[in-house]
């Protein structure tokens, strides 16, 4: 891989290239830390800004965080019941941090921590920790073995197959959308003059719909992964 | 020589990974979207719950023509196959 300086260029032009820091024998990608913190902090200042003096009527940015709540809310119990309201704390925070995530590529030097494949990983592997410790702690050990048998014995690697690929296609959606939108981003902009900006500004657009509709979902399919985990009358 | 051939081919195949996942795309966005407009027009009140669920789907069906045009990408300017 390239080693850079950190944010030294002005507009980013290499793909694929991140600042390595080597800790040992283990190597970051310091570039894609950095914009992951900026992510959080922006969500933090977000949550602040909402809670800060918390009104029975919901003004401003308090008003617009309740409304994202219930909408979230909305969505968990659609597939997850009343009783799927203990997750909502993990999938609203999933959602908020990925669109923050997404939309450090609006930023001029940054770019966006989603478009390493390390953040989006990271984020699909506790995804899948989640989920199969969701089933552990509701049906048990031995039940969580015997459902990769369920419906027929054969249907063992099917399953197998299925508990890999979900996290899998996840990481990938994620991280080839956002990855795109970067990539493109760079090619228009080393192709177009000065003089012309338009088509760079209204990818730019599409690439900021989109940051929104991938954490979306992301999220809603969190959410129906972890459906299979709270279905107890069902059979 | 060699190094020519390997860019001969990659500049190929990057262009066919990326025709095939646009053509793939399409259809399926195009299927997709197709049902979900006649269905708003047939029941409009049904207006946000169809246009939520068709915005999911095409950020499902997409994966993998964009996982395609990674791959491309890969190729172009990190390729593993040239020294």
């Amino acid at each position: 891989m390239v080693e850079k300086g950190l944010f030294t260029n002005y507009s980013p032009n290499e793909i694929g290239v991140h600042d390595i820091v080597h800790i040992g024998n283990v190597s970051f990608n310091m570039d894609t830390i950095v914009t992951t913190w900026f992510g959080m902090v922006l969500v933090i200042i977000f949550a602040i800004m909402a809670t800060r003096k918390l009104q029975l009527k919901p003004r401003g940015a308090q008003n617009f965080f309740e409304s994202f709540l219930e909408f979230v809310a909305g969505l968990v119990d659609g597939s997850l019941g009343i009783k799927g309201r203990v997750v909502l704390p993990y999938v609203a925070t999933l959602f908020l941090f990925i669109f923050s995530c997404n939309l450090m590529s609006a930023i001029p030097m940054l770019e966006a921590p989603t478009s390493d494949i390390n953040t989006t990983a990271g984020l699909a592997l506790f995804v899948f920790i989640f989920v199969n410790g969701m089933m552990i702690f509701k049906h048990g050990l031995g039940n969580y073995f015997k459902h990769y048998f369920k419906p027929f014995v054969f249907f063992f690697p099917i399953n197998i197959i299925e508990t890999m690929a979900k996290p899998m296609t996840l990481a990938l959606r994620l991280f080839g959308n956002i990855l795109a939108g970067d990539v493109l981003l760079i090619v228009l902009n080393l192709i177009l003059p000065a003089w012309f900006p338009v088509p760079t500004i209204v990818w730019m657009m599409f690439s900021l719909f989109v940051a929104g509709v991938q954490a979306f979902v992301f999220t809603l399919l969190t959410i129906s992964y972890l459906s299979e985990s709270f279905a107890e009358e069902a059979h | 020589m060699e190094h020519a051939i390997i860019a001969g081919a990659t500049a190929i195949a990057a262009a066919i990974v990326v025709g095939l996942a646009a053509i793939g795309a399409g259809i399926g966005d195009g299927l997709v979207t197709s049902k979900a407009v006649e269905s708003m027009a047939r029941q409009p009140e049904a207006k946000g719950t169809i246009l939520t669920n068709m915005l999911i789907s095409v950020g499902l069906i997409e994966a993998v023509p964009i996982i395609a045009v990674v791959i491309a990408f890969i190729l172009l300017y990190a390729n593993p196959l040239a020294k």
